[in-house]
């Protein structure tokens, strides 16, 4: 669910109706605010920092001799495998047995997808395992047609209509529920969750105007575009809702582990763990790193990351390379991120400081 | 009806020295100048000298993109679009006067006014401001594009006698910054800024080669009439004396120095002073301190703010985006510079490192340097080796760059990464990747995010 934020995700009719079936981390970390750097950080357990995808341009870079992504692990199990994307950059490829692009300005992704899920049920009947990876891209296709093409990330225009902004966005996630609902609806219809689990994600937030310099996303390290989601559907997982912080890249090993699927040696350790043993009342204070790319007033992102952060439940320190300035938050205390703390929380911020130089140094 | 475009570049003008009223040089017309647009205090220009810092301002690029490397190596890569095609693109007659030296690089286009070459010496007070007059009253075919550089602020300084009283400055520099300004005034008279965008910038600074000290004016300025006469002279040097020639100005310049060092030995001053004082033309060890490359950028005319000061660090790279879309004129969005417009219209508005290198000897070989500059710091190094000749000074409580901090190592890396992400940012545009780039750029405009 491409550009789905959580505070619209926790009151939308339909996935509100899922997530109480599932297994819900409300607080998922993405390790970049754009689509193409979060699913490979997703897709390889591993934050682009390792894996040579940490930007727009960089998808080419992925080190994909050392670094095993979830296709792949299902093609080594034979599974059928399937990717109907927004974009070519968007994921590694490998491990698709068909990678195929939708037009997202034309097609109609609830039909496509419906028909995506009848085909691959008739190869479950016919005893065949497959993974299906379906991108609803249509907030995206509405954030780029009346956002990214209309403004810049400094529009008087578009930052100082929030109330206009939120509407619009609400548009989109509503239609996102809609298709989400006929998703699960056709599922049921077929009783494919008898045996097959679903896993639903975010890749990333997107803005409304709350911070001027970033009309979309992609730009800062801030909770509205950094906080995402993940579901996961199956009989066996308990129905539960995690609120503590988890990371993206944990998906793919708490994927593995609820597969039975182990990790293959041949490759590089992942950087993310499993989610599986997690539970509210026992807090695990996962530092979650992330890293964007200002722009800075041009028109492309830059080819390398200029803004990194480093979160816990509590806390957010923020390094803008492109400035050299830094940023801290108490996030239980200023949740928007307005009230930078860094002259006056010095030894939070040597603390966190360190820590980020210690992932960029691993 | 685009706006007629007067622009004008005074060679060397530091942005400590702009007249404001706190300065010493009495410059009436540029104060009131100021006070009809915006002056962005602090550009920082791309080089420490001419050829580099025009390879920028017009490519809206930084230097080491455009190809072009010193006066007499290299031109501008075909491939670079400069302001001049765009300008005419959109309908403007190209008109102004250059030195000639400017013919060497490949970057300015033939201008429409066949006198647009002049030589090296050629400036407002002797003659340039009548000749820019003469062609505005005559009919120039709007919209146009007037550009006018300036050599009068260049070293060697030649005041006229009506400028050489303390009321005009107190020393060479100040006192033709304000023989330049009554030029200006001339100008100015026959601009309407209501249909002319003004924009008046430098193309790097200068170290000012006089001081005072125990109340007596220390003046190292070169003789500017023998200076001329020599330039005049060596211009005629038949071709096979020319190695001899050369070495004879490595040896006074060498000379000359000695015995500037000799005198300044037992004076109390200070070392940006003294680094002022004994800089020479044939120096080999080359520096990017702020004197040589802040410079100031003037912009007045329709739709431009009126007295506004705008502090925060600029580059000389914005320039051209920021008139672009002052303009409404579409402009490729692969270049270094950024439209400066949020700041015009009082937002806030991140600031961008700048990019600065040094100008290379032609003579001889030089030791150049490379870096950035934030508001925070300035940081050179060997062009070609991170760990040699490397200065890193803290611009908050070290303004005039008199304390290299280099042995903090956390900070000279992390200032060399800011400088590595804009040079391999460069590189790997131009690897033998460059095809797969081109065909990511175009998934990324499908997407919207370019």
């Amino acid at each position: 669910m491409d550009g789905a934020r959580k505070d619209r995700t926790l009151k939308a009719k339909n996935y509100s109706k899922l997530i109480e079936n599932s297994l819900f981390f409300s607080t998922v970390i993405a390790y970049a605010p754009f689509t193409i750097a979060a699913m490979h950080a997703i897709f390889s357990g591993t934050y682009g920092t390792k894996t040579g995808v940490n930007s727009y341009w960089s998808n080419i870079n992925f080190k994909k001799d050392d670094y095993k992504t979830l296709p792949l692990y299902l093609q080594d199990k034979n599974y059928v495998t399937h990717a109907d994307v927004i974009n070519k950059l968007v994921l590694p490829p490998l491990g698709f047995d068909e990678f195929v692009i939708h037009d997202e300005l034309n097609d109609d992704l609830t039909q496509r997808h419906i028909q995506l899920i009848d085909k691959f049920n008739k190869i479950r009947k016919n005893g065949k395992n497959f993974f299906l990876y379906l991108h609803y891209s249509n907030i995206h296709t509405g954030i780029m047609q009346e956002v990214l093409k209309k403004y810049d990330n400094f529009s008087k225009e578009y930052f100082q209509n929030r109330t206009k902004n939120e509407k619009f966005y609400d548009e989109l996630f509503s239609s996102a529920d809609d298709y989400l609902g006929k998703i699960i609806e056709h599922c049921q219809n077929l009783n494919l969750f008898y045996d097959t689990l679903l896993v639903v994600v975010s890749d990333h937030g997107i803005s409304t105007g709350e911070k001027l310099g970033e009309r979309a996303y992609g730009v800062f390290c801030y909770d509205y575009t950094l906080v995402s989601t993940a579901l996961f559907h199956h009989k066996k997982l308990p129905s539960t809702k995690i609120n503590q912080q988890v990371r993206s890249i944990d998906i793919l090993p708490t994927i593995l582990e609820i597969m039975n699927i182990p990790i293959d040696k041949n490759f590089l350790p992942l950087q993310g763990t499993s989610l599986l043993s997690l539970n509210n009342q026992k807090p695990v204070n996962n530092l979650a790193f992330s890293q964007s790319g200002n722009p800075l007033g041009s028109t492309k992102p830059p080819k390398e990351p200029n803004v990194y952060s480093i979160r816990t439940n509590d806390w957010k320190y923020i390094r803008n390379i492109h400035n050299d300035s830094e940023e801290v938050y108490n996030l239980i205390d200023d949740p928007h991120e307005n009230n930078n703390l860094i002259d006056m929380e010095k030894q939070k911020t040597k603390e966190l400081r360190s820590e980020l130089d210690r992932i960029l140094n691993s | 009806m685009m706006p007629n475009i007067l622009f004008l570049i005074i060679d060397s003008l530091r942005s400590d020295k702009f007249p404001l009223e706190t300065q010493h040089s009495n410059c009436p017309n540029i104060l009131s100048l100021k006070k009809n647009g915006t002056l962005f205090s602090n550009t920082i220009s791309s080089a420490n000298a001419t050829i580099l810092s025009w390879s920028s301002i017009f490519t809206s690029q930084f230097p080491f993109k455009t190809g072009i490397r010193s006066a007499r190596f290299n031109k501008l890569n075909q491939d670079i679009t400069t302001s001049f095609d765009i300008l005419k693109n959109n309908g403007y007659n190209i008109y102004g006067y250059l030195p000639k030296l400017s013919e060497t690089i490949g970057l300015f286009p033939k201008f429409q006014n066949e006198d647009y070459l002049y030589d090296f010496y050629g400036g407002l007070s002797n003659g340039l401001a009548e000749k820019t007059i003469e062609k505005i009253n005559s009919s120039l075919k709007s919209p146009w594009f007037f550009l006018l550089h300036s050599m009068d602020l260049h070293q060697p300084i030649n005041v006229s006698k009506e400028f050489d009283t303390d009321e005009f400055g107190n020393n060479s520099y100040e006192k033709k910054i304000s023989e330049i300004d009554h030029y200006i005034g001339t100008i100015l008279k026959k601009i309407d800024l209501t249909k002319t965008i003004l924009i008046l910038t430098s193309d790097h600074g200068d170290y000012i080669k006089s001081t005072e000290i125990s109340e007596q004016n220390l003046d190292f300025n070169q003789n500017s009439t023998r200076d001329q006469f020599v330039h005049k002279i060596s211009k005629h040097t038949p071709n096979f004396l020319k190695p001899v020639k050369d070495q004879a100005f490595l040896a006074i310049e060498k000379r000359n120095q000695e015995r500037k060092l000799k005198q300044l030995q037992n004076l109390n001053l200070q070392d940006y002073e003294k680094r002022a004082l004994i800089a020479g033309k044939a120096d080999k060890d080359h520096f990017l301190f702020d004197e040589l490359i802040k410079v100031p950028f003037l912009l007045a005319g329709p739709n431009i703010p009126e007295d506004l000061l705008i502090t925060q660090q600029i580059r000389s790279v914005d320039i051209f985006p920021t008139i672009f879309n002052s303009l409404n004129i579409k402009f490729s969005s692969d270049i270094d510079g950024i439209n400066l417009s949020p700041l015009l219209d009082g937002m806030e508005f991140p600031e961008s490192p700048a990019y600065i290198e040094s100008n290379p000897l032609v003579l001889t070989n030089s030791n150049d340097v490379i870096g950035i500059r934030t508001s925070k710091f300035k940081y050179f190094r060997d062009k070609d080796d991170a760990t040699k000749r490397v200065h890193l000074f803290d611009l908050t409580v070290d303004p005039y760059e008199e304390n290299n901090i280099s042995s903090d190592e956390k900070l000279v890396q992390k200032c060399e990464n800011i400088l590595i992400s804009i040079v391999k940012d460069f590189s790997s545009n131009n690897s033998e990747n460059a095809p797969e780039s081109d065909e990511i750029e175009q998934e990324l405009r499908k997407l919207g995010y370019v």
